[in-house]
């Protein structure tokens, strides 16, 4: 009996804090649902939800569309055997015709989809996350800290982003080794994992900046003060006040990255650095086709399908990113948001 | 705090970020063997067989901070190593030859990238969610997503392997020649302006036709950009009070927009003009990659693929550091300049 009356007890405590917590979050959902509505309403967002839902399906899909063959890594692509230089026109066995060396593009342009998928995600992701932890130390504590994160992003801007990458990815070890003595850490970079790294590298200033700037602003804002006289603590303040006002542009920031991020991937492996060759990646792919863009007079267009096909994936693919961030853009903009 | 003490001031600044910038290379080339890191101090051909020997004499095996002091020592003498991958050229000679390709390419590709995007910017943002505004902005996007290189090689096989009209390099042929003869004179090092002034307009012509794809292909991709933040701001300033005002005066609306609205606006997109044109001087490494065209950016993309040649990715990446610290310091004293608001200091 008393234990019983003890549970109901716990359980509608349970109910009291949820309702509790729930009315709390109101106003977010309130936001939440008005940014939703307004992002059904934008027909380019509409075309850049669908554009990666389209390549999201294609890259779950890949092992049916483009089965790799058993024992090998999926990512590299098939090669038809002789292995001749002069590239074939599309046909039945390879839909989208065979690169120089006889590597099935078919089969490069679906794997590729997964490539850039794990390039875009990967980099921005960990670049928000290191620009969010140095961005908040930064306009946390201020002073010597502030000024030394933020000398350091002046000097990662001030240097050319694809130079520097070039750089990082030719100069990285083989293998990472992190030796802390009692604790020792290796893996092998694949010349992917080094692209990855160095975009990240060069990646988090931007978000360290945006993220410092907005908390800087906010900090100061009357709602910030209100709530430090009525002697909020720190974390709160925070959590509930600052977080949900300075969140909003570094996402922004975020989901315009991704495209950017898959483009210069791209470059690079055009100029034939990061994966390598036979590599499923659409910059690598047209790479490989270099020396056919010029084909004969009589014929200019005669390999076409060497560098248009590749191309068209890339360009759909950051194009379904950069409709949707731009769309996310202006829904999320406070100065444009209620207009 | 005056125009003067606030030019001092920032050009001040610029020694710690170029320190930096140069320390950022310096750390990431010591990943990279002694033998190859010795290259840098070679300063003619005859010593390339006595690497071994230069390790010793210049410590290459030796820490971090003393390495990076004779490096620097050299750098202040004008002694950047030499380019294995320009025919063991000075590093600072191979710059400085190749720069007027970039400029000249920048100089033609800015101005329709900043006048087209403050135009456009301003349809698109009077005339909010209208189809003029929708068409613009899918544009500019549509632009933006295209992978330069891609677009280039498009363009190339058109223009040049389809119709023969816009060939790649800065020029080739007769012209090419011509002005390697002892006849041309290198008064700006831009071919389309030397062309007249050695009153040779064919020369001009061709250059033309061999600058007109990078710049078509650099607009197209950098124009969005603008757009995208002219429209913004004119948006912000269209809802100030000082346009509310100006309506409520009377005024005609072209008025209201191109002088009241449109001045206000300007300011981020001349901060961003400024970056975009930096960063353009800088080497636009993939465009001239893909035409061939021998500006910096070509010739640092060889130098890193070649080897990497380090002395020429380590010169290419101090020299286009300093211009990118510099023109951004030119950027903020212009800013200041035309929007008193700012306190300069």
């Amino acid at each position: 009996m008393h234990e019983e009356s003890g549970r109901k007890g716990f359980m509608a405590s349970i109910g009291h804090r949820w309702r509790e917590f729930r009315t709390s979050l109101a106003p977010q959902m309130k936001e939440i649902n008005f940014t939703l509505g307004k992002i059904k309403k934008s027909p380019l967002s509409i075309v850049g939800i669908a554009i990666i839902t389209f390549f999201a399906v294609l890259s779950a899909l890949a092992p049916v569309l483009a089965p790799p063959m058993p024992g090998y890594d999926p990512f590299m692509m098939p090669q038809e055997k002789p292995y001749g230089p002069i590239p074939a026109p599309p046909n039945a066995v390879h839909p989208f015709g065979t690169t120089p060396f006889q590597y099935d593009i078919y089969y490069g342009c679906i794997w590729g989809t997964i490539t850039a998928f794990r390039i875009g995600v990967f980099v921005v992701a960990i670049s928000l996350i290191l620009g969010v932890i140095f961005g908040g130390i930064s306009a946390y504590y201020g002073g010597i800290v502030d000024e030394v994160i933020m000398r350091v992003t002046d000097v990662i801007y001030a240097f050319p982003g694809l130079l520097l990458a070039i750089a990082l990815v030719l100069a990285l070890p083989p293998n990472f080794v992190l030796d802390l003595g009692v604790w020792k850490f290796e893996t092998p970079l694949t010349s992917l994992d080094k692209v990855l790294i160095s975009f990240v590298l060069i990646g988090w200033p931007s978000y360290a900046r945006v993220l410092r700037g907005e908390i800087m602003r906010v900090k100061n804002e009357d709602y910030v003060e209100a709530a430090r006289a009525v002697g909020v603590s720190d974390l709160r303040i925070m959590i509930k006040h600052i977080f949900p006002n300075t969140v909003y542009p570094i996402l922004i920031v975020a989901s315009l990255d991704i495209g950017g991020i898959v483009l210069s991937a791209a470059a690079l492996g055009f100029l034939g650095i990061g994966s390598p060759q036979g590599y499923s990646d659409w910059g690598r792919l047209i790479a490989l086709s270099r020396d056919w863009i010029y084909a004969t007079p009589q014929n200019p267009m005669e390999y076409w399908y060497l560098f248009v096909i590749p191309g068209l994936f890339i360009f759909f693919f950051v194009l379904g990113w950069n409709l949707l961030g731009d769309a996310v853009r202006d829904i999320l903009d406070p100065t444009l948001r209620r207009r | 705090m005056g125009l003067l003490q606030f030019t001092i001031r920032r050009l001040l600044l610029l020694i710690p970020v170029l320190i930096g910038v140069s320390l950022l290379i310096f750390a990431v080339t010591q990943m990279i063997s002694p033998g190859q890191r010795a290259l840098l101090y070679v300063t003619s051909d005859k010593q390339l067989s006595k690497i071994d020997e230069i390790i010793v004499k210049f410590g290459l095996d030796q820490p971090f901070y003393v390495q990076y002091y004779n490096w620097f020592t050299q750098v202040l003498q004008g002694n950047l190593g030499l380019a294995k991958s320009a025919g063991n050229q000075p590093v600072l000679k191979v710059l400085l030859d190749r720069f007027p390709a970039t400029l000249e390419l920048t100089l033609y590709s800015a101005p329709p990238i900043v006048l087209l995007g403050i135009y456009f910017g301003v349809k698109s943002a009077v005339h909010r969610n209208k189809p003029i505004d929708q068409v613009t902005r899918t544009l500019a996007i549509v632009g933006w997503s295209l992978p330069s290189f891609w677009f280039g090689i498009v363009l190339l096989a058109i223009f040049y392997g389809g119709l023969g009209w816009f060939p790649p390099k800065r020029l080739d042929g007769a012209a090419e020649l011509f002005v390697n003869t002892n006849v041309w004179h290198s008064y700006t090092g831009l071919y389309t302006v030397d062309g007249l002034l050695n009153g040779q307009p064919w020369i001009t012509v061709e250059a033309f036709r061999h600058i007109i794809l990078p710049v078509i292909v650099l607009v197209t991709i950098n124009v969005a950009l603008l757009i995208r933040v002219m429209r913004s701001s004119m948006l912000e300033s269209l809802s100030k009070g000082y346009v509310v005002m100006a309506r409520a005066k009377g005024l005609r609306n072209a008025e209201v927009i191109n002088k009241h609205a449109r001045r206000n606006a300007l300011i981020p997109v001349v901060t961003l003009s400024g970056v975009l044109v930096a960063g353009m001087l800088g080497g636009l490494i993939i465009t001239e990659t893909v035409f061939a065209f021998p500006g910096i950016g070509n010739f640092a993309a060889n130098a890193a693929l070649n080897g990497p040649d380090l002395p020429a990715v380590l010169g290419f990446a101090l020299f286009t550091g300093t211009i990118f610290v510099l023109a951004n310091l030119l950027v903020d004293i212009l800013y200041a300049y035309i929007d008193p608001r700012i306190k300069l200091g």
